[in-house]
């Protein structure tokens, strides 16, 4: 039972980011982008390349050079320069599909304040190694597109009854689950059932040691 | 010793679950009943099945979240009652059903439940559907149409009152038709005179409050007054406002649900109050014909507060009133 | 002169509720803004975030102008709005550290977390979007501040009316803050009736 129990440690703290701490649904970080930027799946796949893009260098800068500068030019030297890259990877983005920036609006631009940058920039890059933070970085920046990219796809099947503009067979269309309320209410949602999914494998683990134990003795 | 714990409130009285809600489903039978012999059968069947899907996934819900199903519960019952009768007939069972999985598993059962949620669950199923589906939930069929009870309705869809009221046109329906509910329009709420006689027999049980409705329907009697949609008949304006789009089931349905409207009598006046102001403003400049929903949603999220403010305003003028007599003496 | 005092109004009253920042867009959610702490937080960075967007919509309508002229793209000039919000972030900073000092190390973090914030960034961009005169974009501007203010007031209260209820243990903290926001942007949806261009 030790063994399970160390076994669970050690995969969660493998999948740090990506199913552990996931930063949207337990960190509730970058919430306003999983809100709005999952309408549709290419919006979604836009997004998540927007992530990757700005928070891996990122926390390579905050590692080696973000220490040595002072605190209130910190921030603004790491939103600047991800602004900098999203016009870069705009143009490979733009390839996706033609309307793509109109769909997006303004969530595409947002994307260099999101919340995941700065955060994991100021609590983990700065007393890091460079591997280390790239890493946290990646592993971020996956679990953050995978969230996107899940809720993306039930989003555009339901309210659209199209999966990346081509049109899909459903039971029923809901319009309204492309509107912000309906992102809040399904981010709740989600938020709840990686809680409690991580609630069940625990209270399950727990069960487990304490009946071991008591076939032990 | 036995110790159990449980939710406040601690106070015990004659009315329980079973009492309240009790009440408010014998106020919404003879709705049914009326809305049966308007538009047929298909009437009865929605209310079954809507109040079947609101009681089972109530049901699971409770026993996903490990509570003991002891108690005889009435409230999704009551919830799957009201929802139907807000849509017009010729509605489809999937919309219906769309209502109230979303009511139950979104506006109740997060929530805590029972007695616990802060928004109207059924206010909250038909805001969805009216968000998703307006031309389906706005379009009405003329009373006395023959209404298949399954298959595709071919009868022709035709705009309430609410709607003219809308656009800046005049209703032109004849007074008792108005007053009998014989005009196209929500399947329960057009029985003007029925939904009076239920808001009589609630307040008499106790189960409703009298001074909160009144303070509502003067409320939204003031407003139709002075700013009457219908260019210079300020008295048409006032009986046609009354009487059309949701406004009567409300003030009998929504104001009074235990769950979400204030506690104290004071603050439930200045509530109903306000609540009247909020579904003027909704009619006049929301985006839909009929905003009541959105405006029950909303002071929902304000009862509390209105309670708060109305127990700190009362203990204050009860204190200066008790320093007042004590140098008098 | 008339006509641009009350485009100032009329925007500073859209974007105050039709638009609104959190409800209507979704903008400047974030676990430490839902899940605040105290009211003296709630309104330090209210306060903060109007004074921000306010003062940078004034150079981001000038920095707007310039842009067009020049031609740039949307992404670039994105880029020239962020640098107006941080000019006037580095001027803020260097205001309160000469005059203010003590409250400025109380404040850094709020005063930071207010200013490279998603509604700052997102309201100008949308005044560009939307070529609003100088006297809208700053009535913009100031309407999304006090917007977001009130509606952090509604969700702060809120907690204090879920604090009260028994919220099944899957959903306490932010998931059930998350659909509390959810309803309320329902019920506030109900007033526009239809998608706001984003």
């Amino acid at each position: 039972m030790k063994k399970s129990l160390k076994n669970y440690r050690e995969a969660m703290s493998r999948t740090r980011g990506i199913f552990a701490q996931n930063p949207v649904l337990i960190g509730g970080l970058a919430l306003p982008i999983a809100i709005m930027g999952t309408t549709s799946l290419m919006n979604a796949v836009a997004l998540s390349i927007a992530a990757f893009a700005t928070i891996v260098p990122l926390m390579l800068v905050a590692s080696t050079a973000g220490k040595y500068i002072p605190l209130n030019l910190r921030r603004t030297c790491y939103v600047l320069l991800a602004a900098a890259i999203l016009c870069g990877v705009s143009y490979p983005i733009g390839k996706i599909s033609p309307g793509i920036f109109d769909s997006l609006g303004i969530y595409y631009s947002l994307m260099a304040v999101n919340t995941i940058l700065l955060y994991r920039t100021e609590t983990y890059a700065h007393h890091a190694s460079p591997l280390a933070a790239v890493v946290d970085g990646l592993r971020n920046s996956l679990g953050f597109s995978l969230v996107i990219c899940v809720m993306a796809i039930l989003r555009e099947v339901v309210g659209k009854g199209t999966l990346w503009g081509r049109p899909v067979q459903t039971a029923i269309v809901l319009p309204s689950v492309l509107l912000p309320f309906f992102g809040f209410i399904f981010l709740g949602m989600c938020c709840a059932g990686a809680k409690g999914l991580s609630h069940l494998m625990k209270s399950r683990l727990i069960r487990d040691k304490l009946r071991g134990n008591m076939q032990g003795e | 010793m036995k110790l159990t714990h449980r939710f406040p409130p601690h106070i015990r009285s004659r009315e329980n679950n079973v009492t309240v809600m009790g009440d408010a489903v014998l106020a919404l039978l003879p709705l049914y009943f009326m809305a049966c012999f308007f538009y047929g059968p298909r009437a009865a069947a929605l209310g079954i099945l809507s109040v079947l899907v609101c009681f089972v996934s109530d049901l699971l819900c409770q026993k996903l979240a490990g509570r003991k199903i002891g108690v005889i519960d009435l409230s999704p019952v009551v919830t799957g009652l009201i929802i139907p009768l807000l849509l017009p007939a010729s509605i489809p069972y999937s919309i219906v059903v769309v209502a109230d999985l979303f009511a139950i598993l979104v506006i109740k059962q997060p929530f805590g439940g029972l007695g616990q949620n802060i928004f109207n669950p059924a206010a909250g199923g038909l805001a969805f559907v009216t968000i998703t589906w307006p031309n389906l939930v706005f379009r009405y069929t003329a009373p006395f149409e023959k209404l298949p009870l399954f298959g595709e309705i071919t009868a022709r869809l035709v705009a309430s009152p609410a709607y003219q009221l809308k656009m800046g046109g005049i209703p032109y329906r004849d007074f008792t038709d108005m007053l009998f509910g014989n005009f196209p329009g929500p399947m329960g709420a057009t029985n003007i005179l029925v939904l009076a006689t239920c808001l009589i027999f609630l307040v008499v049980r106790k189960s409703a409050n009298g001074k909160a409705a009144l303070a509502f329907l003067g409320t939204v009697t003031v407003f139709a007054f002075v700013f009457p949609r219908i260019d210079g008949a300020r008295l048409q304006s006032v009986f046609y406002e009354l009487c059309s789009g949701i406004l009567l089931f409300g003030v009998v349905f929504f104001l009074n649900d235990p769950a979400t409207s204030p506690k104290r009598e004071a603050s439930k006046i200045i509530y109903a109050a306000i609540a009247g102001a909020v579904t003027m403003l909704y009619r006049y400049f929301g985006g839909f014909e009929e905003g009541m929903v959105f405006a029950i949603l909303l002071m929902n999220a304000f009862a509390w507060g209105i309670d708060m403010c109305c127990e700190q305003w009362i203990s204050r003028e009860r204190r200066k009133r008790l320093e007042k007599k004590s140098e008098k003496l | 002169m008339l006509n641009s005092i009350l485009t100032f109004v009329a925007l500073t009253f859209t974007a105050m509720v039709v638009e609104n920042a959190l409800f209507s867009r979704a903008l400047a959610t974030s676990k430490a803004l839902i899940l605040v702490r105290s009211k003296k937080e709630l309104f330090l960075f209210g306060g903060s975030v109007t004074v921000m967007t306010t003062l940078s919509s004034l150079l981001s309508w000038v920095a707007n102008y310039f842009t067009r002229q020049l031609g740039w793209n949307f992404q670039l000039r994105a880029v020239a709005f962020l640098c107006c919000i941080c000019v006037v972030y580095q001027v803020l900073c260097a205001a309160m550290v000469l005059k203010w000092p003590k409250e400025y190390e109380q404040l850094k973090d709020i005063l930071s977390l207010s200013a490279l914030n998603s509604a700052v960034f997102g309201s100008l961009i949308i005044s560009s979007m939307q070529n609003y005169s100088l006297a809208g974009t700053i009535g913009y501007g100031l309407g999304t501040g006090i917007g977001l203010t009130i509606s952090l007031i509604l969700v702060y209260v809120g907690r204090k009316n879920l604090a009260m209820s028994n919220v099944p243990k899957v959903f306490k903290g932010l998931p059930i803050v998350l659909i509390y926001i959810g309803i309320l942007s329902l019920a506030i949806y109900g007033l526009i009736g239809h998608q706001l261009p984003s």
